[in-house]
């Protein structure tokens, strides 16, 4: 390795952002995806425990 | 086999099970490749420490493309045979497929300045990259664009399927044309054309992404196939609570 490791050679501005948004934009769409997940799970259990009081989230029926 | 894994309620128990050991080695691979990349594999003699951009830089776009295949597939899949199950998997490709492309572009971005002194070239590699990314977007956005969601698969399908023609010119731009970006130099036809100390950990981070890939595909299929139930039974709910309303059936044989 050349130089000190942070400063990577000299390329630490190209690199290290490089790694950052690697790391968070793989994080972010990995949280994201976990969170759809629980909170359709969470609505279908709410649904499935019986019809909705108040009958406000039922969408139109068609046809 | 496809036949077993299309039925939805089989698919989320397979993916339940699948998610965690599957989440659990990417993490794991992508860790190892991360300490071999930034610690205990050298700098290029000509690129400097810049040659570790290509640890993220080729995981990413493998991914990026072999995605794009992938949801090309589905969209086959779901074209041909109209099975639901492909084109949830359609959907939950897309977003992870784009983030790669994105990915790619921004770290190319990164590495092409200090090694070609600019960010950006309209050269035939970058530009079917961002092609490329520009599909992945309007599939995404053609997907959900409709008030109810399956009326947007047919021509999301239609749209991802068009796209797969540029994923050839994406692979073998560097080769049909004089470009900036280099050729393929993992594999060359004379075989692995790269020191096994840069191979290591370029190996463990494809291995890790492509493991993230399959981890969100399954969460995200799982999370849309729920939503799918979710909007089915909410229609249920609604034709219940309209029958009442409903005068017809009352014939003479009734």
């Amino acid at each position: 390795m050349t130089g000190g490791f942070f400063s990577m050679g000299g390329y630490a501005a190209f690199i290290w952002p490089c790694y950052a948004l690697t790391a968070i934009g793989m994080i972010w769409l990995a949280y994201a995806s976990w969170r759809k997940a629980k909170d359709n799970a969470a609505r279908l259990d709410a649904l499935e425990q019986g019809p909705p009081v108040d009958g406000t989230d039922t969408p139109d029926a068609e046809g | 086999m496809f036949d077993y894994l299309a039925n939805p309620t089989r698919f989320v128990r397979i993916a339940d099970v699948l998610f965690r050991p599957v989440a659990i080695l990417a993490t794991g691979l992508i860790l190892v490749g991360l300490y071999f990349a930034l610690f205990a594999s050298p700098a290029d003699y000509q690129q400097g420490d810049t040659v570790r951009i290509m640890y993220v830089h080729v995981p990413a776009a493998w991914l990026a493309v072999l995605g794009y295949v992938a949801m090309g597939v589905c969209a086959l899949f779901y074209i041909v045979w109209r099975h639901p199950l492909a084109d949830i998997a359609l959907r939950a490709m897309a977003p992870v497929g784009a983030l790669f492309a994105l990915l790619t572009l921004v770290t190319g971005s990164l590495w092409g300045k200090p090694m070609w002194g600019a960010w950006w070239v309209w050269d035939a590699r970058l530009t079917s990259m961002l092609i490329l990314f520009f599909f992945y977007v309007a599939v995404i956005a053609l997907a959900n664009g409709f008030d109810r969601a399956e009326r947007g698969s047919r021509p999301a399908a239609l749209l991802a399927l068009v796209g797969v023609l540029n994923v050839p010119i994406v692979k073998f731009s560097v080769d049909w044309w004089n470009t900036l970006h280099q050729p393929a130099s993992l594999i060359r036809s004379g075989g692995v054309s790269i020191d096994p100390s840069m191979l290591t950990p370029l190996l463990f981070m494809l291995a890790g992404f492509h493991l993230y890939f399959v981890a969100l595909v399954i969460l995200r299929m799982k999370a849309l196939l729920i939503e799918r139930r979710i909007t089915s039974l909410q229609l249920r709910q609604a034709r219940q609570t309209a029958k009442p309303v409903h005068p017809t059936n009352t014939g003479p044989n009734a």
